[in-house]
């Protein structure tokens, strides 16, 4: 492809998701990683005459992506919750570790999300179809919040036993 | 700390719930421990997926919301549109496959996946998809076929290793060794499937073609459209067009141009040691006066998940078609004729082969059923001789009859037995009338 403009589209529209997602892993706070995610995506075209077309180019643009959490942690350290630099680097490594693993533990997700039985998927629905709304689900299930919050925690950590033991029966090794 | 108290730090890390004293608590958890932050890194991105899902699972839920509450959903939805843009980036992921994921279409023997960072996975069963990484089919019976989001199609036979990745928009296989079958759907020549051996690059924009490579040379045939093919060794390309072969090999001094494939043919004699592929060649001596292909053996062995007990072979597998030869096509009346020489007097020995279909790819493997008890003389020599009927498709997707395939290499094996199995030689011929004298 000739066009610069065209080629970068293509690669970042193609990939962008995947960048977020490592976004999310470093940066736990959706709302943050969106914010990082606008300035990688203007870091990126900045540096594209340095691309390499030949190497592949999630590595390349995560890279840009780590150089931007550490930039965000140094705005942001006073005023909010942030990992060390030491332990984001830490992280930023084992996620290179577990990625190729990710998509099969989402494809099993779906399955354990099945298994969950009829109040659990409530409880999650609302959790996440509402974007978080905890207390108001709490409100909706006649609840109190902090017990919604116990639930979910028990549920994710059924799930993720799930995933795994999914992972396991379909042969991945170190899950 | 255990697990349970990791989980319960993430999740008031995911609700937005966790204190500073838990926030510094859970960093001091994660710092230097591998494990603890594989299951961050696990807790968060499972987070990320159920924000994706959570529609879907709302749908899911039996008990309808109330109008009330209803009204209060979208109204705070609305108000965390901030987040939507990041996660619809995530359902636009969902919708459509990444560029580096194939899907298994069929597999038969033991096969396994490797990933970039030494994860394997062994039950590669129709309909799971894959990220780049090695798949390796581990028996000379082995098969596996593979389809990418465009639709290309990719087989591989035999013992082969071959690595599927995805740089810039390119899909690229790297055949280490053994067979593969392409059927390649037309692409932009800027997204060119690559194949590249050990001594050859190809270039595919829409083709078919079958391919073997080894460490010193590899085969192409080009059934349908056209292949450049790059000789890897001085740099120098060529053009494969329909019915063409072409051998990029690394020797010096070898011949290096398209030639069209030679007509089939239906009788074929094994030339040893050329036409072995797997097996070791022992040449004439005083004790053996005729030389022979050596079966040598290989384990597959059960793959984590898999319950099979580890698996000794004892194989050799010629190739009837090697290089520039012509191939060689099953007719009705065809019988195999083995000779060769085991240790013991009597020992079950399986013989099998691969086909392509005339004029294109992979179409099946067929065996005797259970393999033939062989009866040696007392010197230990044997020779059988297997009618075409006796061989049947592995699998029922197969063909049921291989009649009018080509064949592209066939095996003789033992299985958890050392028989000294040396075979000295392998013919195709048609049957001999009732007037032939028997060998």
């Amino acid at each position: 492809m000739s066009d610069p403009t065209a080629e970068f589209v293509q690669l970042w529209t193609q990939h962008q998701p995947e960048v977020a997602r490592y976004l999310v892993a470093m940066v736990p706070r959706p709302a943050d990683a969106n914010e990082i995610l606008q300035d990688v995506s203007v870091r990126l075209w900045q540096k594209w005459g340095q691309y390499d077309p030949e190497r592949p180019f999630v590595p390349w643009a995560i890279r840009f992506a780590y150089l931007e959490v550490l930039k965000w942690r140094q705005r942001q350290a006073r005023e909010k919750l942030v990992f060390s630099e030491t332990l984001l680097d830490q992280l930023h490594q084992s996620y290179e570790d577990t990625a190729p693993l990710m998509e099969a533990r989402r494809k099993a997700l779906e399955g354990c999300l099945e298994k969950l039985n009829e109040q659990q998927r409530k409880m999650v629905a609302l959790r996440y179809g509402t974007y978080g709304a905890v207390q108001k689900a709490a409100e909706e299930l006649g609840i109190r919040a902090h017990k919604l919050y116990y639930a979910l925690e028990k549920i994710r950590s059924q799930l993720l036993g799930c995933v795994e033991g999914t992972l396991r029966q379909e042969g991945w090794s170190d899950v | 700390m255990s697990e349970l108290s990791l989980d319960a730090l993430l999740a008031r890390l995911v609700d937005e719930t966790i204190s500073r004293e838990e926030f510094v608590e859970l960093e001091r958890h994660l710092a230097q421990n591998p494990q603890a932050q594989r299951r961050y890194l696990h807790y968060l991105d499972m987070h990320a997926e159920l924000q994706v899902r959570g529609p879907t699972v709302a749908e899911r839920t039996a008990s309808p919301v109330s109008p009330r509450g209803r009204r209060t959903l979208v109204g705070l939805a609305l108000a965390a549109s901030g987040l939507l843009a990041l996660l619809a980036c995530l359902l636009f992921w969902q919708a459509r496959p990444p560029a580096d994921r194939v899907r298994i279409t069929d597999s038969d023997g033991p096969a396994r996946w490797i990933g970039a960072d030494g994860r394997t996975r062994a039950a590669l069963t129709a309909d799971v998809t894959l990220p780049s990484g090695t798949l390796e089919t581990k028996s000379a019976d082995g098969w596996l076929s593979f389809r990418f989001p465009d639709e290309t199609t990719v087989s591989m036979a035999g013992r082969s290793l071959l690595a599927v990745s995805s740089e810039g928009g390119q899909d690229i296989l790297r055949l280490e060794r053994g067979t593969i079958s392409v059927k390649a759907s037309p692409r932009k020549p800027e997204r060119a499937l690559l194949v590249l051996t050990p001594s050859a690059k190809a270039e595919v924009l829409g083709t078919q073609f079958n391919l073997q490579a080894g460490d010193y040379a590899t085969r192409i045939v080009v059934n349908e459209g056209r292949v450049r093919v790059t000789r890897l060794a001085d740099g120098e390309v060529a053009e494969v067009g329909a019915d063409e072969v072409l051998v990029a090999a690394l020797e010096q001094g070898a011949a290096f141009e398209a030639v069209p494939r030679r007509a089939v043919v239906e009788r074929w004699q094994s030339v040893l040691p050329r036409d072995l592929r797997q097996g070791r060649w022992e040449p004439a001596d005083e004790r053996n006066p005729v030389g022979g292909a050596r079966a040598m053996p290989h384990l597959w062995k059960g793959e984590p998940g898999q319950p099979e007990k580890a698996t000794l072979l004892y194989t050799t597998v010629l190739d009837p078609s090697p290089k520039r030869a012509a191939p060689f096509r099953l007719a009705a009346d065809a019988r195999l004729r083995v000779r060769g020489r085991i240790a013991k007097q009597k020992q079950r020995i399986q013989f099998g082969f691969a086909t392509n279909a005339p004029h294109g790819g992979l179409a099946g493997k067929y065996a005797v059923p259970t393999g033939i008890d062989v009866q040696a003389d007392p010197a230990g020599r044997f020779t059988i001789d297997l009618d075409l009927a006796e061989f049947l498709p592995v699998t029922e997707r197969y063909p049921p009859s291989p009649i009018g395939q080509e064949v592209v290499y066939l095996w003789i094996q033992t299985v958890e037995v050392d028989a000294g199995l040396l075979v000295e030689g392998v013919q195709w011929g048609p049957k001999p009338t009732t007037n032939e004298e028997k060998p």
